[in-house]
């Protein structure tokens, strides 16, 4: 009688401390998803403000013309970082479609004009080069940042190979136009990168595809017992991936007009930022729709700020290695088996 | 079946030692293309550039025999670099000390991070990477500047031929035989091993892991400083993006030896090996008259295939990330 009072006691003990540890789970993933939201109205108020120019209507087209390229980015990486895995390709892919697209439409360095056409090639190109690099990673078995870090130093290195170190300038004139064209105001290249970003919120949230993404960041293990092609779904998640780098590139061209290969240098680094400040994991499984683009205008808000005030450009890159480090620090979960390296 | 203990198998033997093979087949390649590949000029300029390569991936090693990875080596490199090759002409050869300790700090930061906080290191050294890639410039203004030419004796002992070969190649052989002591003789080298094979075992065993892998991170950032101190005195220069592409090189080699990045297993002498291939494919490339620009794609492909035949296909069945 004893014992079995005891064993009832304990039993009760366990079942509370698991509903305890289940409501502190969903407590911490509330100030997961709100903290974000908090953090990006607080900046808006206290930089308003701070400074009046801050929330004037040119300033705010200026941060949404400059949120195009890290938005589309941060999209398409969220997906990787959703399985868990990283994509240090990106700024090589970026860097050739924008290169090599210079080179195939009207240019300044070469009789090309291949017009539709030398926009859709690169832009194959790069995809079809996330779909080697997922799958190298799936097959040989190597650790995706190993593996994104050499392929995306390989297709850097084809870039500046194939324009022989001289860059290319753009001369094609609707590129041109389009680089001036707005929308109800917005630039175009804003509104390509929303609209590549609700196409992939709707990827994420409405398909099995964005649901197998969920589950196997948060358990590869279960996920792959439960019948997902764990496989299948790391490769169109690195396609997707290199699918924003490529976009990226495209738009970053119509800004710039000048098809260098380091047209992709330091965009990734700020995007992963963003996005863990967003509230995405590392470790995979957390993040979203939402969470990405609270991330990218937080990013931007604080980017935009750090200029308005005249912080030096490399003191902010130095001041994104920090940032990215105690948000990580914040939002990682310990205790999960998770190999992360 | 024929990986139980004991067993011969001639694709193990094979597979273990396929680093010295492609060695050899490197060297033979670039010695048919240009017959003066092995003469004693060529082996003296190649041996300048493995110099400051053999510290960083030396250093880089012991991260990765604990199954971590650090990819800030290549910018603390730049920072020391920088300011070894600006201050060297004030406070004299006390700079070196001054940059050692400043490796020292770095490996600290990395290593607590990771260790105590738990972080991903390759999320960790990729901030610390943008942090000190930032400092380099800063503090160099965003330009390499070159030592004075009256003050350049303090630094050309450097690359004074000692036995037909440059000084700083024999410190760096020196610093090998060291990181071979460590990693044999010492507590710190089985510990580090423990870790990279099973960490949980390990600590289970008595390892103190997190004391050990802060280590393994200060080892890692000297010896990248070290490096960086080796480009100042053999460059008599500060350059800010020296470090750039140091750290894709300072891994191709740790991998070309045959070092897995899952941890466990490699060897400093297998990393001198994957060193001295990296540097003949870098410099046979060069006296072929291959376009420079086709440096970073060969690197590229060579890591991916050197990880890819050393990695382990079956047997741990780990959940690769």
């Amino acid at each position: 009688m004893e014992l079995f009072r005891k064993r009832n006691r304990s039993s009760q003990t366990i079942a509370e401390e698991f509903v305890q540890k289940v409501e502190n789970e969903a407590r911490s993933n509330l100030i997961r998803v709100y903290a974000p939201i908090t953090l990006l109205v607080g900046m808006t108020i206290f930089f308003s403000i701070y400074d009046s120019h801050f929330f004037s209507l040119k300033n705010i087209l200026n941060i949404l013309q400059q949120m195009a390229v890290p938005l589309i980015l941060a999209t398409g990486l969220s997906f990787v970082l959703l399985i868990g895995r990283i994509d240090l390709s990106v700024e090589g892919v970026m860097g050739f479609v924008g290169s090599f697209m210079a080179l195939l439409i009207l240019n300044d360095r070469n009789a090309n004009d291949f017009g539709f056409w030398g926009v859709l090639i690169p832009i194959a190109i790069g995809i079809f080069y996330g779909l080697i690099t997922g799958i190298l990673h799936v097959k040989l078995r190597i650790a995706s940042f190993i593996i994104t870090f050499a392929t995306g130093t390989i297709i850097k290195g084809i870039a500046i190979l194939l324009y022989d170190s001289r860059a290319a300038r753009v001369q094609e004139q609707w590129m041109t136009d389009w680089s001036m064209m707005s929308f109800l105001g917005i630039p175009l290249i804003t509104w390509i990168a929303v609209a590549f970003f609700l196409v992939c919120s709707i990827i994420l949230n409405y398909t099995a595809f964005g649901r197998a993404v969920y589950a196997i960041g948060d358990n590869e293990a279960a996920a792959r017992a439960s019948g997902i092609n764990v496989e299948r779904v790391t490769v169109k998640a690195f396609v997707i991936s290199s699918t924003a780098a490529a976009l990226a590139g495209f738009v970053a061209l119509i800004r710039l007009k000048f098809g260098q290969a380091s047209l992709g240098d330091d965009q990734m680094f700020p995007c992963i930022t963003a996005l863990v400040i967003g509230g995405a994991s590392l470790s995979g499984g957390r993040g979203g729709t939402l969470q990405t683009i609270v991330g990218i205008l937080i990013y931007m808000e604080l980017l935009n700020f750090l200029t308005i005030i005249g912080v030096d450009a490399n003191y902010k890159k130095a001041l994104q290695g920090i940032i990215i480090i105690v948000a990580v620090a914040l939002t990682l979960s310990r205790g999960r088996k998770t190999i992360a390296k | 079946m024929w990986k139980r203990d004991g067993d011969f198998s001639l694709n193990e033997l094979f597979k273990r030692n396929s680093f010295i093979l492609s060695a050899v087949l490197i060297i033979g390649v670039f010695s048919v293309i240009n017959p003066k590949f092995l003469s004693l000029y060529s082996l003296q300029n190649m041996s300048l550039e493995i110099a400051p390569l053999l510290p960083m991936a030396c250093g880089i090693g012991f991260v990765l025999y604990s199954g971590s990875i650090d990819l800030s080596i290549g910018a603390v490199a730049s920072v020391a670099c920088v300011i070894a090759g600006t201050y060297v002409t004030e406070t004299g050869h006390w700079i070196i000390l001054y940059m050692v300790l400043f490796g020292v700090v770095a490996g600290l930061i990395n290593g607590s991070l990771i260790a105590v906080l738990k972080l991903p290191s390759f999320i960790v050294t990729l901030c610390a990477q943008s942090v000190w890639r930032a400092m380099a410039i800063i503090i160099s203004k965003g330009s390499s500047n070159t030592i004075p030419i009256k003050q350049r004796w303090i630094v050309n002992w450097a690359t004074d031929k000692f036995l037909d070969f440059p000084v700083i190649l024999w410190i760096s052989l020196a610093l090998v035989i060291l990181c071979l002591v460590i990693e044999r003789k010492t507590e710190l080298g089985k510990s580090i091993f423990a870790i990279g094979a099973n960490e949980k075992a390990a600590r289970l065993a008595g390892v103190h892991t997190i004391k050990i892998k802060i280590l393994t991170f200060v080892l890692c950032s000297t010896g990248a400083a070290i490096g960086g101190i080796m480009y100042a005195y053999k460059l008599k220069s500060s350059v800010p993006t020296i470090g750039d592409n140091l750290y894709m090189m300072a891994i191709s080699s740790v991998a070309l030896g045959g070092t897995l990045f899952s941890g466990g297993s490699g060897s400093v002498l297998r990393t001198l090996i994957g060193v001295i291939s990296v540097m003949a494919i870098s410099s046979g490339m060069n006296m072929a008259g291959v376009n420079p620009l086709w440096k970073d794609v060969v690197f590229g492909c060579v890591l991916i295939a050197a990880v890819a035949i050393n990695s382990e296909k079956g047997g741990r069945s780990l959940i690769i990330k």
